[in-house]
């Protein structure tokens, strides 16, 4: 197993391995029998079967140690969750994470939001989870963390980051089409950092994600677009190639003609501004003909999807 | 072969008085429990046939990073809704308890048929039209992709139908629940004289088991699936959050059957599993009552008290996680009991390796990787980790989807000269055998490798993954191997059947009733005038 970057997934590590070894020996143990039995008592060796009714003593004993070893295994195990499980100390950091299809978000107070989990080293950070239509399963391979989020309640889960970096995190719930897109990334940053970007004074992209313009210089409405894109989970539903996945290719889209399904009519309109901000709004208000009505409301603001229609115009 | 000197010529005589003009209609409305036993054979096999290509084409779309079989994410997540709810539902449930409990169960008691035959007939009936509804996933424009779980909301604001899915488990269902009745009828009153409680064959013990569980837990699921229908298409709320419905409790209604159905497709299959090795070992069963005490009843008694370990990181309560891990771990040990019995079953028997030991040995080990990868799964700080990865895919194929297929094929294989009067190649038997063997290792290893790397479950690419594109790789090339294995079965059946050496009633020298007392094929009413038993009979009395 690759190492654990929270101070609880150490331990389910050192869990996990004492459990393959306990289950390891049994294997070997019972293999061992099996293939000894397998072997020696084939029927050119052993032409009269032996027409035992049995052993009480054995069956009793075996029936009496494996009671013992699942007693102590589970004595033991019910520990590690209860400390995995159990409430978050005081002062931890307090952040709300809502899934939808196919989206993370994560809220910090102050109004910091943001669509990667931005976490600061060595503090525990409790995280209540939401979501907003299906079922999720925000999941942390690396912290060892996963909790469904269910609509209609909120759940919650906890950890201390151990490590700095920058780790995967999923959806692990399946949750339809996108279901597989539904990723985003976890960096866990020194506490100084971590309060810079908190206050809004420093932003942090995930290692190995594009420098969007990391040159000071400002950055176009098109680049802009091209960031909410990626961080917005739009790309999950619409390529930029002109593939069709679950919905229309942003490649050669602004301006065109298309049909599509208005309160059960069909007409055709011209995707445009006005077109856009709509159905950013409301989805399934003008479906194009040929796809179904699945997307979310967008979590952007009128100024962000503007930003990625710039974008759009982009792809020509 | 030493078993020649067991062979009736008389029979020959007898099965060729009973042969007819082959005639669909009789075969449809036929209420012989050998001819259902057939239908559900047929069907069950139809089903493994078409959620296997499935798997063929998930296995090849994950070959490579990005789009290859398809682009379409929801075109792989209805292949994935088929496989698993056809493989369980269409194929293991109805191959052990419609083909395997029809063919067996009359005949290892002594009994000319069923109790309610032409309730038999009604079961099979609904259970073709299930398999046919299930089929129908291909021609619907917007077939369901809510996987076989269906959770809530997911198949509610989904625009797949998820009707097709519901009604599928419904026609299963009281297929299931009519075939219980009888069963359970059948076992109790229509025992042959001399059929007592303490002399039963271990599979009937382990049919009696199963159709108990699917009596109790069937009426579950069909109320939540339901509910399901109600909530999509009538508007109502029982699990819609949007209308202050909970998800949750579908989740537990789901399970609370879901997981008692591994126990209904695990008892038959291992009960299967001890005939084959009685009789190739030609030992009794080792500890037979106690066996049956702790280990079938055990299991029994406990399965329906664990289904929360489905939902650890579902959002229930501490204390029912509490309560489930320690059930968990406990219902390990009649497990455990029944795989004992197994090895003690072996212990001083006399072993001839035909094809369904074969299969039987290759159970045995399946099973047990199976059983032991369960362990870490039922430690919950473990399986938080673990749980929605490619490890549970990987542990439940192993503990099962390939061991209960080792025992499904195996069991077919072992009473093929009963059936059909004729035996299979011996060669084409063990080549598949091997192919099959080899090819599950393969997949299923890798499986859970990716699985502890973090891999997560129905995925349909793994951009994020880009180092396990070899392992990926692998267990499609296992998975290809598979395929192979079955089409070798299927041709050594085919060809068994029509061009196979022609066999006397007993070709395994078995001691159990249907070997010794019944013609290959058995006759419509399988013993004539009855059975007639000797005191000291006893179907695993090899020592006399």
């Amino acid at each position: 197993m690759f190492s654990a970057a929270t101070l609880t997934g150490k331990e389910v590590d050192s869990a996990f391995w004492v459990i393959t070894g306990i289950c390891a020996v049994l294997f070997v143990l019972i293999i061992f029998f099996m293939l000894f039995f397998l072997y020696r008592y084939r029927r050119s060796r052993s032409p009269v079967p032996g027409d035992i009714e049995g052993n009480a003593t054995l069956e009793l004993s075996f029936l009496g140690i494996s009671i013992v070893i699942v007693l102590a295994m589970f004595l033991w195990g019910w520990d590690g969750y209860r400390m995995i499980r159990g409430q978050a100390p005081e002062g931890s950091l307090e952040v709300k994470a809502t899934g939808q299809m196919w989206l993370w978000t994560f809220e910090y107070g102050q109004g910091r939001q943001s669509n990667t989990l931005i976490l600061p080293y060595g503090k525990p950070v409790s995280i209540r989870l939401f979501s907003n239509d299906v079922i999720h399963s925000l999941y942390v391979p690396a912290f060892r963390v996963k909790q469904d989020a269910v609509p209609g309640s909120e759940k919650d889960l906890w950890f201390t980051p151990d490590e700095t970096g920058t780790f995967d995190l999923f959806c692990a719930e399946y949750c339809g089409t996108g279901h597989s897109a539904m990723i985003t990334k976890a960096v866990v940053v020194g506490e100084a950092d971590f309060n810079a970007w908190l206050a809004g004074k420093k932003e942090i992209t995930p290692a190995g994600a594009a420098p969007a313009a990391a040159a000071k210089g400002e950055k176009t409405g098109a680049e802009k677009g091209r960031e909410l894109f990626q961080s917005k989970g739009c790309s999950a539903c619409h390529s930029t190639d002109g593939s069709k996945l679950i919905g229309p290719s942003f490649k050669g889209l602004f301006g065109k003609k298309e049909t599509v399904v208005t309160a059960g009519k069909e007409r055709e309109i011209t995707v445009d501004e006005a077109y856009i901000i709509k159905s950013e709004h409301e989805p399934a208000a003008d479906v194009v003909v040929g796809f179904q009505p699945l997307m979310p409301p967008s979590p952007m603001n009128d100024e962000e999807i503007k930003a990625v229609i710039e974008f759009m115009k982009t792809l020509k | 072969m030493s078993t020649q000197a067991l062979l009736e010529p008389s029979d020959t005589a007898e099965v060729a008085a009973v042969k007819q003009r082959f005639s669909l209609k009789e075969w449809i409305f036929t209420t012989d429990h050998k001819r259902v036993a057939v239908l559900y054979m047929i069907g069950a096999f139809a089903a493994f046939f078409v959620a296997g290509l499935m798997a063929m084409l998930m296995r090849t779309e994950l070959a490579s990073l990005g789009p290859t079989v398809t682009a379409d994410p929801s075109t792989y997540n209805t292949w994935l809704y088929f496989h698993g709810a056809a493989m369980i539902l269409g194929y293991q449930i109805p191959a052990l308890t419609g083909f395997f409990a029809n063919y067996y169960v009359p005949l290892m008691i002594g009994a000319k048929d069923v109790a309610f035959p032409r309730v038999n007939a009604l079961s099979v009936w609904l259970f073709w039209m299930g398999i046919i509804l299930a089929l129908l996933t291909f021609v619907i424009p917007d077939p369901p992709d809510i996987m076989w779980t269906g959770y809530p909301p997911y198949s509610i604001l989904t625009g797949g139908n998820t009707a097709f899915y519901t009604f599928t488990v419904l026609l299963m269902g009281f297929s299931s629940i009519a075939g219980g009745v009888n069963f359970l009828t059948t076992i109790i009153y229509m025992r042959a004289p001399g059929v007592t409680w303490g002399k039963m064959n271990m599979f009937i013990w382990c049919t009696l088991a199963a159709f108990i569980i699917q009596i109790i837990f069937v009426p579950v699921l069909g109320s939540a699936v339901t509910m399901l229908t109600f909530d999509k298409y009538l508007g109502t709320s029982f699990f819609n959050p949007a209308a202050g419905g909970s998800p949750l409790i579908y989740e537990n209604l789901f399970w609370f059957y879901s997981h008692p159905a591994v126990y209904v497709i695990f008892l038959p299959a291992i009960g299967l599993i001890y005939e084959i090795i009685a009789t190739f070992a030609r030992n009794r069963i080792f500890n037979y009552k106690k066996i049956v005490y702790y280990g079938v009843m055990g299991v029994v008694g406990l399965g329906g008290i664990v289904w929360a370990h489905h939902l650890y990181v579902a959002g229930i309560p501490n204390w029912m996680i509490l309560i489930h891990v320690f059930m968990t771990l406990i219902i390990s040990v009649p497990v455990g009991l029944l795989m004992i019995g197994l090895l003690g079953t072996l212990y001083k028997g006399s072993i001839h390796y035909a094809t369904p030991m074969l299969y039987a040995a290759g159970f045995l080990f399946l099973f047990l990787i199976g059983g032991l990868t369960g362990i870490p799964n039922a430690m919950s700080s473990i399986y938080i980790h673990l749980t929605d990865t490619y490890w549970m895919p990987g542990h439940f194929h192993y503990v099962m989807a390939i061991s209960m297929t080792t025992a499904i094929i195996g069991g077919t294989y072992y009473v093929f000269p009963k059936m059909t009067g004729r035996m299979y190649n011996e060669t084409l038997g063990r080549i598949g055998f091997i192919l099959f063997f080899v090819g599950v290792n393969i997949t299923f290893m890798f499986t859970m490798i990716m699985g502890v790397k973090g891999m997560p479950r129905r995925y349909y690419d793994y951009q994020q993954f880009p180092e396990i594109e070899w392992m990926q790789q692998i267990a499609t090339v296992g998975s290809y191997i598979i395929f192979l294995g079955a089409l070798v079965v299927l041709i050594s059946w085919l060809h068994g059947a029509f061009y196979g050496r022609k066999v006397g009633r007993n070709p395994w020298g078995s001691r159990s009733l249907e070997w010794t007392h019944a013609p290959s094929p058995p006759p419509p009413g399988n013993y004539g005038d009855g059975v007639k038993l000797p005191d000291d009979w006893n179907p695993y009395g090899y020592g006399k």
